[in-house]
């Protein structure tokens, strides 16, 4: 298992996320529920990646220390979103070994909103930002819906 | 001389008096938006589709309360989430459904653009130059007639459903760049409730959509949505909308009901999953 919590991230990059990750959930929640201001990195082997509206899910089995193994669930974009993004249904299939950050769940549950995701071979799928219109991205543009 | 001038004088403001009027016979020039010809010369709402960059759910608004929207806001406690979607995916229906971030893709015949949203992949249907029917059936995008004034496609929507209806902010709240939903009243609408989009082009990526709302149960005068809506193009690959089917797997979904974010335990959730999957 490697879930590593980091709460390095500063103040106002979290309430950043935080506003770009309401228009992103809004199709059935917030991201209220996801502790904005803490990143962790999570790794395992892909159990499912469910490519779906409105929200995708990618589902990770995790190998603890211990021996004992955890299901993750990591919430993506919208299929739209993900796919303007460069996403695929195809990007990730199960035994696929992926490593992830995420923003976790304030009440421990095992699951996040997914951030970054680097495959085996090497290829990273960046935190779908949909397809950014021009002049939006940089500081001080408004934040992108995901 | 003169009888003969009388009876020339008579004999002509008879025969003009028999000429009907020039603007009597001229046909009406059809309004814009009848022919397919006429697509070059409307503005370009048609390339590529348009994400909404701006709050889904609008600032204080300047419009006073009736008496009994009054009572009805003084009862009205915060919500914790989005009022709307849960497990079902429910549209929040016209206006926020269209200012979720999923993109718009307009599309023109004579006679008719429709708009394609991508969020639960509705179709907004806007007859041109046309009228509303006696009595539209309530559906969450409204019955939707436009004109052009200019270079504005000016729409009128009227039938509206249970749709989510934003009344205004709660006090000292939706001054930032995004309204959340706990900042904001949502309640019901009245019957004859009415939706006039003024929609144009500001620059040929950016399109604005400046809405006001009429509904004399709410509100004591018309409801002018803040921000004004603004929307980027994309184009390319970027500018083809995605369809839109809701899923049931969700781990996570706001119960309006009881105000509370459900979650599940991702292992029962994958579980399930691949129970589906086997049959």
């Amino acid at each position: 298992m490697k879930v590593h919590i980091s709460t390095r991230i500063s103040g106002a990059l979290a309430a950043l996320l935080f506003v770009t990750a309401i228009p992103h959930a809004s199709a059935h929640h917030s991201a209220a529920v996801f502790d904005m201001t803490k990143q962790i990195t999570v790794s395992g082997t892909v159990e499912k990646w469910l490519w779906a509206n409105p929200h995708s899910w990618l589902y990770i089995r995790v190998a603890k220390p211990d021996g004992t193994q955890e299901i993750w669930g990591l919430e993506g974009g919208s299929t739209g979103m993900l796919a303007r993004g460069g996403w695929n249904a195809a990007d990730m299939k199960p035994g696929d070994k992926v490593t992830c950050s995420a923003n976790p769940d304030r009440h421990g549950n095992h699951i996040g909103l997914l951030g970054d995701v680097h495959l085996a071979n090497g290829r990273v799928l960046k935190a779908a930002a949909g397809a950014p219109p021009p002049g939006l991205l940089g500081p001080g543009g408004p934040p992108h819906p995901r | 001389m003169k009888n003969r001038k009388i009876v020339l004088a008579i004999a002509l403001g008879s025969a003009m008096l028999a000429m009907p009027a020039a603007a009597e016979t001229a046909a009406p020039a059809a309004p814009t938006g009848s022919t397919w010809a006429e697509v070059t010369k409307l503005p370009d709402f048609f390339s590529g589709n348009w994400q909404s960059v701006t709050s889904f759910l609008d600032h204080p608004v300047d419009a006073p309360y009736t008496d009994e929207a009054q009572a009805y806001v003084s009862r009205f406690k915060p919500i914790k989430d989005i009022p709307f979607a849960g497990a079902t995916c429910k549209t929040p229906g016209m206006p926020i459904v269209q200012r979720l971030g999923s993109p718009l893709k307009f599309f023109y015949e004579p006679g008719m653009i429709a708009i394609y949203i991508e969020n639960t992949s509705m179709t907004r249907f806007i007859r041109l130059n046309s009228k509303h029917p006696d009595r539209p059936n309530p559906t969450y995008l409204g019955d939707s007639i436009g004109h052009f004034e200019g270079d504005t496609l000016v729409v009128d929507s009227v039938g509206f459903a249970d749709i989510l209806t934003q009344y205004g902010d709660l006090p000292g709240q939706g001054k930032g760049m995004f309204i959340l939903p706990p900042e904001s009243i949502f309640g019901p609408h009245g019957p004859n409730m009415r939706m006039v989009e003024r929609i144009r082009l500001v620059d040929a990526d950016t399109l604005e959509d400046q809405l006001t709302i009429y509904d004399d149960t709410i509100w004591k005068k018309p409801y002018v949505s803040s921000p004004v809506q603004i929307f980027k193009r994309n184009r390319g690959e970027e500018g083809i909308p995605h369809e839109w089917v809701c899923s049931t797997a969700n781990i996570l979904a706001f119960d309006p009901i009881q105000d509370k974010t459900i979650e599940e335990d991702p292992a029962v959730v994958l579980k399930r999953l691949k129970e589906n999957d086997n049959h």
